[in-house]
Formats: C-alpha cells, sequence, structure tokens
C-alpha cells in the first residue's frame, strides 16, 4: 500500500519517484474528472497532459492544506476555463455539439446505453457543469469550489442553482416524452 | 411563494437518485489504461529538465542584456553627460512596463492547496 503523505512530502522536496508515483496514482481519477467536464475524449487527454505538466512545475508550492487529488482538479478545472475563454462563443457552442456527438458514441460503445441524465449534464454549460459536478458528485463545499475555481462564493451558489433547475428542467421534459 | 433554498439537501438527494449512478457507470466505463511507473518517471524528469533548460537561457538572456544596458550606459556616460540621465529614465520606465505587462497577467493563477 503507498503512504501518500510521505511520497507528497517528498514530490515538494523535489524527489521525482515520488512525484511520478503520484500522478501515477492519480491519473484515471483525473482522466474521469476532465472527461465529465469536458465531454470530449481528446480534449480531456489534453487537459489531462497538461495539468500533470502544470503540477511537475508547481509541485514546490503544493502546501498540502488540500488533497493532492482536489489540488490536481483544481488545476484541470481551471485549464479548461482558460481554454474555453480562449475560444469564441460560436466555436465553442459547435465544438461542445460535437463533443457530445463523439462522447455519446463513445459511451454507447462502451456501456450500449446512453442515460437521459448524461444527457442532459452534457447539455449543460461548462460553466454551470463544473461546479454541479464538484458539489454534488465529488462533494465539495461551495468555500472549497469558490477557491477551486477561483470566483465568489455566491457566483458558485448562483451556479449551482441555475445548473440544477436546468438539469431538472431536462430530465422532467424527457420523462414527459416518454410517457407520452 | 415560498422560494425553494438552493443547494438544500433534497437538492444533493435529487441529484443523486436522478444522476448519481448513471455518472458512476460512465466513470466505470471509461476507465483509461495507466501507464507503468516508468512512463510517469520519464514525463516527470523530462519536464522537469526542460524548465531548467528555459531557467537557464532566461538566466543567459538576463546577463547577456543586463552586459549590454550596462556597457550602453557606461559608453553614454563616456560620452555625453546629459544623455546619461535621459537613457536611465527610459530604460526604468521600460523596465516597469514590461514588469507591469508580464507580472500583471499572472495575477490569479496560483495554484494554492
Amino acid at each position: 500500500m503507498y503512504d501518500e503523505t510521505r511520497l507528497i512530502k517528498k514530490a515538494v522536496r523535489g524527489d521525482s519517484l515520488a512525484l511520478s508515483e503520484l500522478l501515477r496514482q492519480h491519473y484515471a481519477f483525473l482522466y474521469q474528472y476532465t472527461l465529465k467536464i469536458t465531454m470530449n475524449k481528446n480534449r480531456a487527454e489534453d487537459i489531462t497532459q497538461e495539468t500533470m505538466l502544470k503540477a511537475i512545475e508547481k509541485i514546490a508550492s503544493f502546501q498540502g492544506k488540500a488533497k493532492f487529488s482536489t489540488w490536481l482538479i483544481t488545476i484541470a478545472s481551471r485549464l479548461y476555463v482558460d481554454r474555453i475563454r480562449q475560444m469564441e462563443r460560436e466555436k465553442q457552442w459547435l465544438q461542445e455539439e460535437k463533443s457530445l456527438h463523439g462522447i455519446r458514441y463513445e459511451s454507447f460503445r462502451r456501456m450500449n446505453d446512453w442515460p437521459e441524465a448524461l444527457q442532459a449534464l452534457g447539455e449543460l454549460n461548462s460553466e454551470l457543469r463544473i461546479p454541479v459536478l464538484l458539489k454534488y458528485y465529488y462533494g465539495y463545499a461551495q468555500e472549497e469550489i469558490a477557491k477551486m475555481l477561483d470566483i465568489p462564493a455566491g457566483t458558485v451558489k448562483s451556479r449551482l442553482h441555475n445548473g440544477l433547475k436546468q438539469l431538472r428542467k431536462e430530465l422532467t421534459i424527457n420523462e414527459e416524452e416518454t410517457i407520452e | 411563494m415560498k422560494k425553494k433554498p438552493s443547494n438544500s439537501p433534497d437538492d444533493q438527494q435529487w441529484f443523486d437518485e436522478r444522476l448519481g449512478d448513471a455518472i458512476r457507470r460512465f466513470d466505470e466505463n471509461h476507465l483509461p489504461e495507466t501507464a507503468e511507473l516508468q512512463a510517469f518517471e520519464q514525463l516527470v524528469l523530462a519536464h522537469k529538465q526542460g524548465l531548467k533548460k528555459k531557467l537557464w537561457k532566461e538566466l543567459l538572456l538576463f546577463w547577456l542584456t543586463s552586459c549590454f544596458i550596462f556597457g550602453s550606459m557606461m559608453w553614454v556616460l563616456e560620452q555625453n553627460w546629459v544623455g546619461f540621465p535621459v537613457m536611465q529614465a527610459v530604460i526604468a520606465a521600460g523596465g516597469i512596463i514590461i514588469a507591469l505587462m508580464k507580472f500583471g497577467n499572472r495575477t490569479g493563477i496560483k495554484w494554492k492547496s
């Protein structure tokens, strides 16, 4: 069994092997997170790779106040938000539409199913999807999410409210269509 | 009508019931293959080496620029007493502008844990 605290201490001091082990242990978790926020396999791989490079670069500044996994998803979230900002609005919408088709096909191939819940989640704007996932799936508090995304706590609260409202609406519409 | 407070325990329960299982299944079915430790070690070492190289390059550039500026200042001082403070003021202003442009953009991108 590996001792994460010991590995973190060694990695912060500059031990490359300890850092490699830490990154390896968190790779799947990080990829799964980036896949959910991007809903795009290629983009998730890119963000995962960039996050790991950033972590290598900044490991000396890791203070251990949060878990290593939290630190990684903070980096990944901010990298993704930065990338979205760089894209033009229309282009981004087209990309997201295409992404959802891709991941839907891929998931259907692997799971033989594409639940309505995932469709609704995928249709959420990334701005709403990230805090919703962090709060309700990963269990972070609003204040933690605010720090992670570097936005005010009030903004997190309103995004969570709007995100959930949209999810409820989408899933209710789908339910009604199924009944009819 | 009383507005239901957002982020209540009901919201969590609703999310778990309606989306929780689907997302967990999605995660399970998109588990990536994790490379061997050696591959991660290579990535870490290569990136650290790249960063070190970049740092040395920047340091060398800094020294060269410093030498050039110092040489120019000495030359101006020897040639023209009035031009010397003017040149110093221009260089100081340029330095401040570059520093503001470079470090001004960096605020907010701190990966605090």
